[in-house]
Formats: structure tokens, sequence, C-alpha cells
């Protein structure tokens, strides 16, 4: 029985739906050809903005109850060692490679669109929701208007697919994904992380360098998993999934909640193979449940009982 | 002070995730520390002195413990077609907790990461070592007496407790002289480890000898110091640091420690203000570190277990 794996986000058709998620990947050559990066729909780089960054001050990182908080701060080598160093080692890699875009104005995601367009990437995400920066952070993106204009002026510069990645600390994140759409995104990408903090008691101090940090892990799926629901119901656009996915189950949960593909982040950390392994999950449940395309599954999850799918917020 | 010299590159190491089999997983006697032996098969590479491994018993994944742990490889015995590696660590967090109550089963290793101590000085190897710390040196002076060579190993702790040489771990060295000292003087010299280097005479004539090198692992403080005496005395410091370290493969940038701007000079491409600690270490040169910036790592909150918490009286007396 053949198996259709792939997903359609503007003009490019993902082998399959299952990414690396941004920040948790490097730039998508860390691990050489050990694994099977050819079964994955893409790997989203992590973020670049137009200077390199040397990202925030110790500790970034601290485990808490089935999650982690992460205080990063988007270090990265910039938008020219990207270019010159990264993008050409990425050609080689088997499978889209989506940059994540990072702008502290709509005028440094302009200039990273353009002068991108001319380099070898299948698409953009557009970081609009980092918890960790003091500029150009989920807290000054979490403005309908300006994600809208900002994605309009963005949708100008490319055909390629703009991908809008999306904050969870909002108090209407559908809201937010509609107004990319109207901006013209061709689809959003949510959760980032969730704001939170962890509490050194004996010197109380906080454990990470600048107080707060980005929740993931399992901790945030339940979480993630009701956004998702959400957002899907409120947009035509498709919705890249992600949130604590830590498995196979997990990742065709999200896509049965709404998801047209979803993305593996924090789950790499523990197993660097951890988005081949629920790629190759995902097409191994569809084989042994007679589901022919994934896509099929995209928001069909209901309410038991009820026959029609159902919408949890309505 | 660093002259033209460069700070040290990222390492990729080839790595790979195996299945463990535990072979001893208890306290060592007589301290508060445990000691793991952990079966890896042949597929894992020969690791060398100063470099880690991510570790994650079976039974904490079950447990929800999300990320894997580093540690030093205190020591590689090669066992058929693979090696036994050796694990000492303390019970100081959850990670650690789960793994003294794993006993046990099966572990995920991964490794070997990271870079480890340089091995191509020609003049008196100095091991120094704080508490646990001793890790990575026991492995470093059994493979500096396999090729013949001896060593200084000075081991320092708080009390006899915390402390550990390798004969506690196993290993029969008979090139290496072992230097013991605690602060309570519990075991050896009373005081310091780095005292050791003022008070014995045969200590202070290795440390002038042409080509002398030290080797340090240990607590935060110590590493400063030492790095600070190595400075003094010009004589090169490696230091194996920590941090608090999510993944080990270098995609998280969490186990950043800030570089010293004075010291060596990181190449264009390397994050100017920090070291990623599991690529470009864990074994890095002291001078590289802003020791006053550094941060000791916090092990997280200690766990108390349920069955364990029994000493609050929570019923009113009737």
């Amino acid at each position: 029985m053949s198996l259709d794996l792939t997903v359609r986000i503007g003009t490019l058709t993902l082998r399959g739906p299952v990414l690396a998620a941004s920040g948790t990947y490097g730039y998508g050559d860390e691990f050489g050809d050990r694994y099977a990066l050819e079964t994955l729909g893409g790997i989203v780089t992590k973020t670049v903005t137009l200077k390199p960054r040397a990202g925030n001050p110790p500790h970034r990182m601290v485990e808490t109850p089935s999650g982690m908080l992460n205080s990063i701060g988007l270090e990265n080598v910039g938008l020219k060692a990207f270019v010159k160093d990264k993008l050409p080692k990425l050609a080689l890699v088997p499978t889209a490679i989506i940059a994540s875009l990072g702008g502290e104005t709509p005028g440094e995601l302009v200039r990273l669109v353009r002068a991108l367009e001319a380099a070898p990437c299948a698409g953009y995400e557009i970081n609009y929701s980092c918890p960790n920066v003091a500029k150009g952070g989920a807290r000054f993106w979490a403005d309908a208007r300006r994600l809208e204009s900002t994605t309009r002026k963005l949708r100008g510069l490319t055909a390629r697919p703009l991908i809008a990645k999306l904050t969870p600390n909002a108090t209407d994140p559908a809201a937010l994904a509609r107004a990319c759409e109207a901006g013209g995104a061709d689809a959003v990408s949510l959760v980032n992380t969730f704001v939170g903090t962890a509490i050194d008691l004996e010197r109380r101090e906080f454990m990470l360098g600048r107080a707060t940090g980005g929740l993931s892990g399992p901790a945030i799926k339940p979480l993630a998993l009701a956004q998702v629901h959400e957002v899907s119901g409120a947009v035509r656009i498709p919705v890249v999934g992600m949130g604590g996915i830590m498995s196979a189950t997990d990742a065709l949960e999200f896509i049965v909640a709404g998801a047209a593909c979803v993305q593996v982040g924090t789950a790499s950390f523990a197993r660097p193979d951890a988005p081949v392994r629920v790629a190759l999950g995902i097409a191994e449940w569809c084989q042994a449940h007679g589901v022919t395309r994934v896509a099929d599954l995209v928001r069909t999850v209901r309410v038991a009982g009820e026959s029609k799918g159902g919408d949890a917020w309505t | 002070m660093a002259g033209g010299k460069r700070a040290p590159e990222a390492v990729r190491t080839r790595f790979v995730e195996v299945a463990a089999e535990v072979l001893e997983n208890a306290p060592l006697p007589g301290t508060r520390l445990y000691w793991a032996v952990l079966r890896v098969p042949g597929t894992f590479p020969e690791p060398v002195p100063g470099q880690f491994v991510m570790v994650s018993p079976n039974l904490a994944r079950a447990a929800g413990q999300l990320l894997s742990r580093p540690f030093s490889i205190a020591r590689c015995i090669p066992d058929g077609d693979g090696w036994k590696l050796g694990i000492l660590y303390a019970r100081v967090g959850k990670g650690t907790d789960l793994m003294a109550r794993a006993g046990g089963g099966t572990w995920t290793v991964l490794g070997p990461l990271g870079r480890g101590f340089p091995t191509e000085h020609k003049g008196p190897a100095l091991l120094v070592a704080g508490g646990r710390g001793t890790a990575p040196l026991v492995f470093l002076a059994e493979w500096l007496e396999a090729r013949g060579r001896g060593c200084e190993f000075l081991i320092g702790a708080r009390t006899a407790a915390d402390w550990a040489g390798p004969a506690e771990l196993g290993a029969t060295l008979t090139r290496a002289r072992v230097w013991p000292a605690s602060e309570d003087g519990s075991r050896g010299h009373k005081g310091r480890v780095l005292e050791l280097f003022q008070d014995v005479p045969e200590l202070a004539e290795a440390l002038a000898r042409p080509g002398a090198a030290i080797h340090a692992c240990g607590p935060h403080g110590l590493l400063a110091a030492t790095s600070a005496m190595g400075a003094g005395f010009g004589v090169p410091v490696h230091a194996s640091i920590e941090a608090h370290m999510a993944c080990g493969t270098g995609i998280c940038r969490s186990c950043m420690v800030p570089r010293d701007p004075r010291g060596p000079k990181p190449r264009p491409n390397q994050n100017q203000e920090y070291i990623v600690s599991c690529l470009e270490g864990p074994v890095v040169p002291g001078e590289c570190v802003d020791w006053a910036r550094d941060r000791e790592a916090s092990p997280l909150a200690a766990y108390v277990p349920p069955d364990q918490d029994g000493t609050l009286p929570t019923e009113r007396a009737r």
C-alpha cells in the first residue's frame, strides 16, 4: 500500500510531515550524514539575524519537571557567515532547508529576506516569537497589526514559502495567526516556548542568567496541542504544530488536532536522531492503520460521542 | 600572555548512541560518591582521556527525565570487542539521584564527546583533582601509564568521604604518585590541594621543570585558582570545565562558559564571547576562561524522595 506523506506549504512540497525545529538542529549540517535526514520534511535552521549574536549569559539552560527552560538569546553566526559558510554546506543535506529569520524591526526582516533570495534555501520561517531577547522578541511581535503589515512586506519580496512562527504567550493566538494569514503567510508555526523561570533557593538566584527563559519539552505538550487545535480552526493556511513532541504518537496527536505537519525540537537534545525516529514512526503507524495520505488525518479529532469534527473552543 | 596562540576550535567526534549494560552501580565504600561501570559495544569509538558521555538510565527516562547527564569517562577498559566505561558521580540532584536508584539494567550512552586532554607535553604531567573531578584524571593517569609515562596526581576534597583516587576506582598504577589532601585533614594533607605545590619539594620542583603541564578537573574555585597559579609559573593549565548542558553535541548552545577577552583569540567563525564547552572543551586552556564571570553549575533542587521525607511531623499530636 502506497503512503503519501507529502505536505504542501505555499509553493513548496515537503517530502514528509516532520521537520527539525529551529534552534534545536543547528544549521542542519551538524550531524553530517549519520542520520537518514531524507526522511524529514525539512530542517529549520537556527535563527539568523543581520549581525552575529553571542547570546545570553550563563546559565542558559535548566531542566524542569518533564521539560527544560532555555535562554540562549538567538546566538547565531549572523547573515554574512550564514550565507558564506553555512548555506553552501546545507546544499548537501537531502531535505528542505528553511531559514529561520529574526529581526528587531520589520526593516531588519526585509533586509534578511532580500539578502537570502539569491541563496539556496527552500523557504523562510519568520521568528516572531523569541522569548529570550530584549528587542524584537515575542512581546514586540505579539501585535496583530504589526504582524500583518510586516508579513505583507515580506510577501512582496518572495515567492518562497513564508511561515510565521508565533508565541503561545498571547491572549489570543488565533488573532495573531489570522493577522499573518491576512498578510500573506503560507503557514503559521506554533508553539514557540512558554515564558518560565527556575530558582536556586539556597542562593536566592534565578537559575538562568537572564532570569526568565522559554519552557519546552513534554511539559508543554497539552498546552501546545490546545493552541494548535484552536488556531487551525481559525485560519485556512496550514498550521505547523510543535511543543513537546518526543514520539510519533505525539506527532500524530498534533496532526489530528489540526497540524498539517510538525516540528521536533527539544527531543533532539535527548536523542539527536529524534526527528528521524518520529518520521519513521509516523509512516509505520499509517501503514498499520490503513492510512494512505497523512493529509487525511489533519484535524480529524472529535469530541467523544460526537460524530462530527468537534471544536473544543466554540 | 597568550601571544599568537589561538583558542581551541570545535571538535566534532564520531559519537554514537548505544545501549550500555550496567555491570556495577553502587556507592563507593567509605565515601558519598557512586561508581558505575557500563559495558559499551565495539561500535563505540575508543575515547581519549578528558572526553565525556551523555548518560541516561532507562529508568530515568521511564520516570520522565527529559535530558541525559554529562559525565567524564573515569576509566576505559577494553572488554572483548567493546569497552567498560567507569563513571564517578555524586548524588547531588535529580538526575544523579535517579542514577543511584536505577541500580543495573540498560543505560543509554551517547559518546564519546568533546575535546580531551592534550598529551603531547614532554615534561612532568601534573594532575590536579578536586573531589569527583578526579574522574577524567584517573583515565589520563592510566592512559599515560599504558605509554610508559608517570604523573604526579594531586587529589583534594572537602573530606575523606568526598575523596577518591585511582586505587578506589580499581586502577592499578605503578608510575603515578598520588598526593592526597582534604580540607578537614581526614585524608592526606590538611588544607587545599594546591598547597601541596608549596609544601612538597618534589612537586615544587616538578612544577619548575621545563615542559611541565597541569591537567585539572574539579569545582569552579579550584579550576580558577589552578589557572591563576599556572599563569604565575608560566605552566600551561588544561582545565576540564563544567556547565549546564542539554545535548552534548553542540546544537543546544546551553553549555557556554565566558571567554577571557585577554586569552587566546577565537577564530572569526567561533562565538567571540563564550566557549561552547561541549565542542571546544570540556578540556580548555585555563587562560581561555573568564573565571570571574564563570558561574558554578547548580544542581537541580536536591530531590527529596517522598518515601524518605518522613522527618517532619505533619499530623497533630493527639
